[in-house]
């Protein structure tokens, strides 16, 4: 169960020095094991500087927080991206097919479903495909489900990897065989597939970043792609 | 590897069975051991100075450097990391400074950060639009869109962002962490060390 506040979890206790011993050295035991557990405490780390940053954090809690992540420059800086960052998210506006309700892009969806029915039947049933559909891929964690596209009438799929470098993508295809994939390297690296090239199933980019190990990234392929 | 088995106050530099011993005690694969290593120790890093302790990375190779001897010593643990995570609390407890850096803080032995006076807010802001810009779309909408609302809005609609990408709202807060942590670097590296570095304060 995750906590609704998110400044009230084991994490942000343990980081506030808030945890009685026995459980701090537990706590620290269990984040030495767990690599997900790790990066949780890590993002409840960003949490707190955001919070400061907000003046969400009052008396002992302040105080302590100042005393553990205030008192050097590395600090200092993460304090001024945590304000730089919610500045800006503070005036971020997102697409508005993106913020839609999901009411209205179903509605959306159907129409153009609807409507490219339409021009295929009028065209005597050849395919057209226009448009690119962009995913992010973003390494997986647990129990988050490898994102699903949906190509609809795309004629690119665009895949934008989580790393910051490429010097090599691979496309593997449900049946492990290999998918024609370009790598425009970026940076941001970013890796093009020709929708035509693609049916339904589980795909992974393996992406190399430039002197890194290797990523493997999977993504599905939604069945309505399937005979458009 | 950054650290090789330096020698350190506690005791000679270790000889390269030491080393060789803990590696395959992390994994029999050489070259798996040697990213658990550098995993092991990030997170030590990590604990060391979330406990406020000064100089975490060396407090870090001082615990692995422990670890290694100990094991050359004839010491075979069941489980190496949590072994490593008793010997990190007992070099904790020897750099303590950190448990009485609150009370010398309360106390006023310590003095608080200064406050931010804004005046390299728009250096800030270029350097931000520069980083968001170097990140992918897909990258950039989700670490704004998580960051974005009044803070008591905020946890409905990480909710919302959640449910929409199909994920748990932890994966959710942890891709956040990743895509922050990528802007942060990239934030530094823009504005350079000297831009924000605050007047030592112990």
């Amino acid at each position: 169960m995750v906590a609704a506040d998110p400044l009230d979890t084991d994490a942000t206790r343990y980081l506030l020095g808030e945890l009685p011993e026995a459980e701090r050295d537990a706590f620290e035991e269990r984040v030495l094991a767990d690599d997900e557990l790790h990066e949780q405490v890590k993002a409840a780390e960003d949490e707190l500087f955001d919070a400061y940053a907000e003046g969400a954090l009052a008396g002992d809690r302040r105080l302590r927080f100042e005393a553990h992540f205030l008192h050097d420059a590395a600090g200092a800086r993460r304090l001024a991206a945590a304000r730089a960052i919610l500045a800006a998210a503070a005036t971020y506006r997102p697409r508005a097919w993106y913020a839609a309700p999901r009411v209205w892009l179903a509605g959306l969806v159907a129409a153009a479903a609807a409507i490219a029915l339409l021009v295929w039947t009028a065209r005597g049933g050849r395919e057209q495909r226009t448009g690119v559909v962009t995913v992010a891929l973003i390494a997986p964690t647990r129990g988050a489900d490898a994102p699903v596209v949906r190509l609809g009438h795309a004629a690119q799929l665009r895949l934008e990897p989580d790393v910051d470098s490429a010097a090599e993508a691979i496309v593997h295809g449900p049946n492990g065989a290999r998918v024609h994939a370009t790598l425009i390297p970026g940076p941001p690296p970013i890796v093009v597939i020709d929708a035509g090239d693609l049916t339904p199933g589980t795909y992974t980019l393996s992406i190399l970043p430039r002197g890194g190990a290797l990523v493997e990234l999977p993504f599905t392929v939604a069945p309505e792609a399937a005979g458009e | 590897m950054e650290h090789a088995g330096s020698a350190d106050a506690a005791g000679p530099a270790l000889d390269p069975d030491a080393w060789t011993n803990l590696l395959a005690a992390l994994d029999p694969d050489r070259e798996l051991a040697a990213r658990r290593y550098e995993a092991l120790r990030a997170k030590l890093v990590d604990l060391f100075r979330w406990r406020g302790l000064p100089a975490p990375e060396d407090l870090a190779d001082e615990t692995l450097d422990r670890v290694a001897r100990r094991m050359t010593e004839g010491e075979r643990p069941r489980d190496v990391v949590a072994y490593a995570a008793g010997v990190a609390r007992l070099v904790a407890l020897e750099a303590s400074r950190g448990a009485q850096r609150f009370q010398q803080y309360k106390s006023g032995e310590i003095k608080p950060p200064p406050p931010d006076d804004g005046s390299d807010r728009e250096v800030r802001a270029a350097c931000l639009d520069k980083c968001l810009g170097e990140l992918p779309s897909g990258a950039r909408d989700l670490v704004l869109r998580y960051e974005s609302g009044e803070r008591g809005d905020r946890i409905s609609r990480r909710r919302e962002l959640a449910a929409e990408l199909g994920i748990p709202l932890n994966a959710l807060r942890i891709r956040a962490h990743r895509v922050r942590a990528r802007l942060e670097a990239c934030l530094a590296e823009c504005l350079g060390t000297e831009t924000f570095r605050a007047a030592p304060t112990h």
